[in-house]
């Protein structure tokens, strides 16, 4: 097999698959750029270079040349005779002449009348769905049934078998195909399809080479696969009915929840139990407006005004809220019910919305960005007096509302400030 | 012409004039034939439509007359029946002072935590994606979740398997592994791991949504949440709901910090958790304002699995298996 002469190595043609590791790299490629990947594909690509230089590589290419006498020494084999009988179910003629006229009837009949192998999905393409075909195609040369002597690489598990029929055999279906189990290295295959189909027809040797090349790629993928993550990973599929009842369940089950009432309720509990100790106290009468209660005010996320209702442990204070907003309005319950409200109130002006004008004492507090976003009010609180401000929350609003809208242009409002 | 035969059975057809009938005069009139089925017979539609709406009419009177009878005869009103009041109640509903229970609890993983133990008391997670790049809304939640969860890190997970990330933070004492997984854009799975040898739960996770995206929050983001919350667990009633309660529970450090008035809340309704994060602020003694900060997504319980992460060779506590037919009654819940 190998010449003692230097045969140049023709340029193969890229297939499509092309060496098994240019797959690898061009996966790699899409993985995303890091610094392991690319070492990683430059180790590959090195490794590639390496094993095309290798001599069984070379080997290989010159194996699966097709077409090709496989030694020069070797005779091409005489096409068996063809021996022409007036009638062609003559059981006595040699075995060879049967051979050929009794695979041209099988073959009329198949290709004219019916073969349940045949599939013609396409217009321009007939398939053969027989698992011993070679080339899949429904061809006078391909088909296993109107051939007495056949051979076909198949893939079972991972493993590749040769499968030989010949006509001594046609007699014996079960005995019919002769398994071959070939190397798992691939050139060694490849000499072992040449040595047990030497004196076979060029197109069945080339067929079972070229086949065995492709499922040699097809289990290297695969294997490839089964490695990687995304096999181990199950593809579960969604099931619509089920999807469907879980959401409309989940919807029901919000609406039955009535999650802030029941938080409201719980924390009430907590509250009545004493968990929080000293921190609220809810006087019954709180008229008494002593400038130290003012100071003690507490501080309210809604920037809600009941004097004194809310005196929690000293140190929270408030920075303002001059005007109420609507949309904190519509966040809080009902206000303003209580009797207490009502007494407590009727000194300051009313009106519908409330706007309560409370002065406080301002306290500055160094809020990063305050310079450039102009006035900012925070929530802040503090342990105690002599600690510092921890701030909670910025709320960036302006002093006086409507100035807000008065100028849209940008210019015209930074020249009126 | 037409001819009009004056001896057919003129009564049979329904009258050529339409009276206009005023809606007192009901009880004179005959009532319109009615199918055994309920609808009418009459074959003239808009004669059948005015019939069919005096009958409508006719049936609502009815209706409030004995409902009024009701009130005034003073029975006891009818509770109406919810779904939780039909619930069944199973053998794995926990009472108050269900003895089986309680020493189930004290012999939990999770007991290191709660009798404060100096190895197991102050929770660290660490919150992960799925392998790859999450997407951009998977992302601002994780990120929304990172700051809200008190001690939490969100570390990005590049392809690294869970187990090996679950080997590094055993040496350096974090305590829960959150990972969130997404499908088609949005968070669908969530895998909360009790690390020392704590059981991993899988949650499916719907609604989630952002800080911005709530109306209440006006459209501003969570802040860093630096002190420790108050937690509510709601409806925790069976074995499982205990179990799951308490891994939840699990991941917020001990001693919450009652004046700045956060609680987080985890309600159970129908096997649905809600997480909640709301800043509340007592009125008087009998209301609480509440306005909600921070995402909020709903999870439900698929698996639960002894151990830390192991998908093949864990030990499955409890699976929901629609395909044996968990799902078939309507009220029957698990936590």
């Amino acid at each position: 097999m190998t010449s003692n002469e230097k045969i140049p190595i023709p340029k193969m043609n890229r297939s499509r698959w092309g060496h098994p590791l240019v797959f690898i790299a061009s996966i790699i490629g899409l993985a995303g750029s890091s610094a392991v990947y690319y070492a990683q594909i430059r180790a590959r690509q090195k490794a590639r270079n390496t094993f095309l230089e290798q001599s069984f590589y070379k080997e290989a290419l010159e194996l699966t040349q097709g077409y090709k006498p496989i030694t020069e020494k070797l005779v091409e084999p005489i096409q068996p005779l063809q021996v022409d009988t007036t009638s062609k179910f003559n059981i006595l003629s040699p075995l060879g002449a049967q051979k050929m006229q009794h695979d041209d009837v099988i073959w009329s009949v198949l290709n004219g009348q019916f073969c349940s192998y045949k599939q013609q999905k396409s217009k321009t393409q007939i398939f053969c769905a027989n698992e011993y075909n070679l080339t899949g195609l429904c061809d006078r040369r391909s088909c296993p049934l109107a051939n007495s002597q056949y051979a076909t690489v198949r893939e079972e598990k991972g493993i590749l078998y040769l499968y030989m029929k010949v006509v001594e055999r046609s007699h014996y279906p079960k005995k019919q195909w002769e398994k071959v189990k070939l190397h798992e290295s691939y050139i060694r295959a490849l000499k072992q399809i040449n040595e047990h189909l030497i004196y076979w027809p060029r197109f069945v040797r080339h067929k079972c080479k070229q086949r065995l090349t492709k499922l040699t790629q097809y289990i290297i993928r695969t294997r490839r696969l089964m490695l990687k993550k995304t096999a181990k990973q199950e593809l579960v599929p969604i099931k619509k009915k089920a999807e469907r009842r879980e959401t409309r369940h989940e919807e029901k089950a919000f609406v039955a929840a009535n999650i802030d009432r029941a938080i409201e309720n719980e924390l009430l509990d907590r509250l009545k139990k004493g968990t929080y100790g000293d921190t609220y106290t809810f006087p019954v009468n709180a008229i008494s407006l002593d400038e130290e209660d003012d100071e003690s005010e507490s501080e309210d996320e809604k920037e809600e005004e009941e004097e004194g209702e809310n005196e929690q442990e000293s140190e929270e204070e408030v920075e303002y809220v001059e005007d109420f907003d609507e949309s904190d309005a519509e966040d809080m319950e009902d206000m303003g019910d209580d009797d207490i409200d009502e007494e407590l109130i009727k000194a300051l002006p009313l009106s519908k919305k409330r706007p309560l004008e409370i002065e406080y004492e301002s306290v500055e507090i160094p809020v990063r960005g305050a310079e450039r976003a102009g006035i900012i009010y925070c929530y802040a609180t503090r342990n105690s007096p002599d600690d510092e401000w921890h701030v909670d929350k910025l709320e960036f609003k302006a002093s006086n509302q409507p100035e807000r809208y008065l100028f849209y242009d940008r210019e015209l409002r930074r020249k009126s400030k | 012409m037409v001819r009009r035969n004056r001896d057919s059975d003129d009564n049979e057809r329904p009258a050529r004039r339409k009276q206009f009938k005023r809606p007192g005069n009901e009880d004179n009139e005959t009532p319109a034939p009615v199918n055994p089925s309920g609808t009418l017979d009459i074959r003239n539609k808009m004669i059948r439509q005015l019939m069919y709406a005096k009958l409508k009419r006719s049936k609502s009177k009815t209706k409030l007359q004995e409902r009024k009878a009701r009130q005034k005869s003073g029975e006891p009103k009818e509770e109406p029946k919810t779904i939780e009041k039909k619930r069944k109640r199973d053998e794995t509903w926990v009472d108050e002072d269900d003895q089986e229970a309680l020493d189930d609890i004290t012999n939990d993983e999770l007991n290191n935590y709660f009798t404060r133990k100096a190895d197991g008391s102050q929770p660290k997670l660490l919150l992960t994606s799925q392998e790859g790049f999450p997407t951009s809304f998977t992302n601002k939640f994780l990120k929304e979740l990172a700051r809200v969860l008190p001690n939490t890190t969100y570390f990005q997970r590049r392809h690294h398997p869970i187990k090996r990330i679950i080997k590094k933070m055993n040496k350096l004492d974090y305590t829960d592994l959150l990972v969130i997984n997404e499908d088609h854009g949005k968070p669908c799975t969530l895998y909360i791991s009790h690390l020392p040898e704590g059981p991993t739960m899988k949650f499916r996770l719907t609604s989630a949504k952002l800080s911005k995206q709530l109306r209440s929050n006006r459209g501003k983001s969570c802040a860093k949440l630096t002190i420790r919350p108050e937690i509510i667990l709601n409806n925790f009633n069976t074995r499982i709901g205990i179990r799951v309660g308490r891994l939840l529970a699990a991941l917020f450090p001990h001693d919450p910090q009652y004046k700045h008035r956060h609680v987080i809340t985890f309600h159970n309704q129908r096997d649905f958790i809600f997480f909640r994060h709301h800043m509340y602020l007592f009125k008087n003694d009998k209301k609480v304002a509440l306005q909600e900060l921070g995402p909020r997504f709903t999870i439900k319980l698929k698996t639960i699995q002894r151990g830390t992460f192991d998908a093949v060779y864990g030990e499955y506590e409890w699976m929901h298996k629609p395909k044996h037919k968990m799902d078939t009654e309507r009220a029957k819940f698990f936590l």
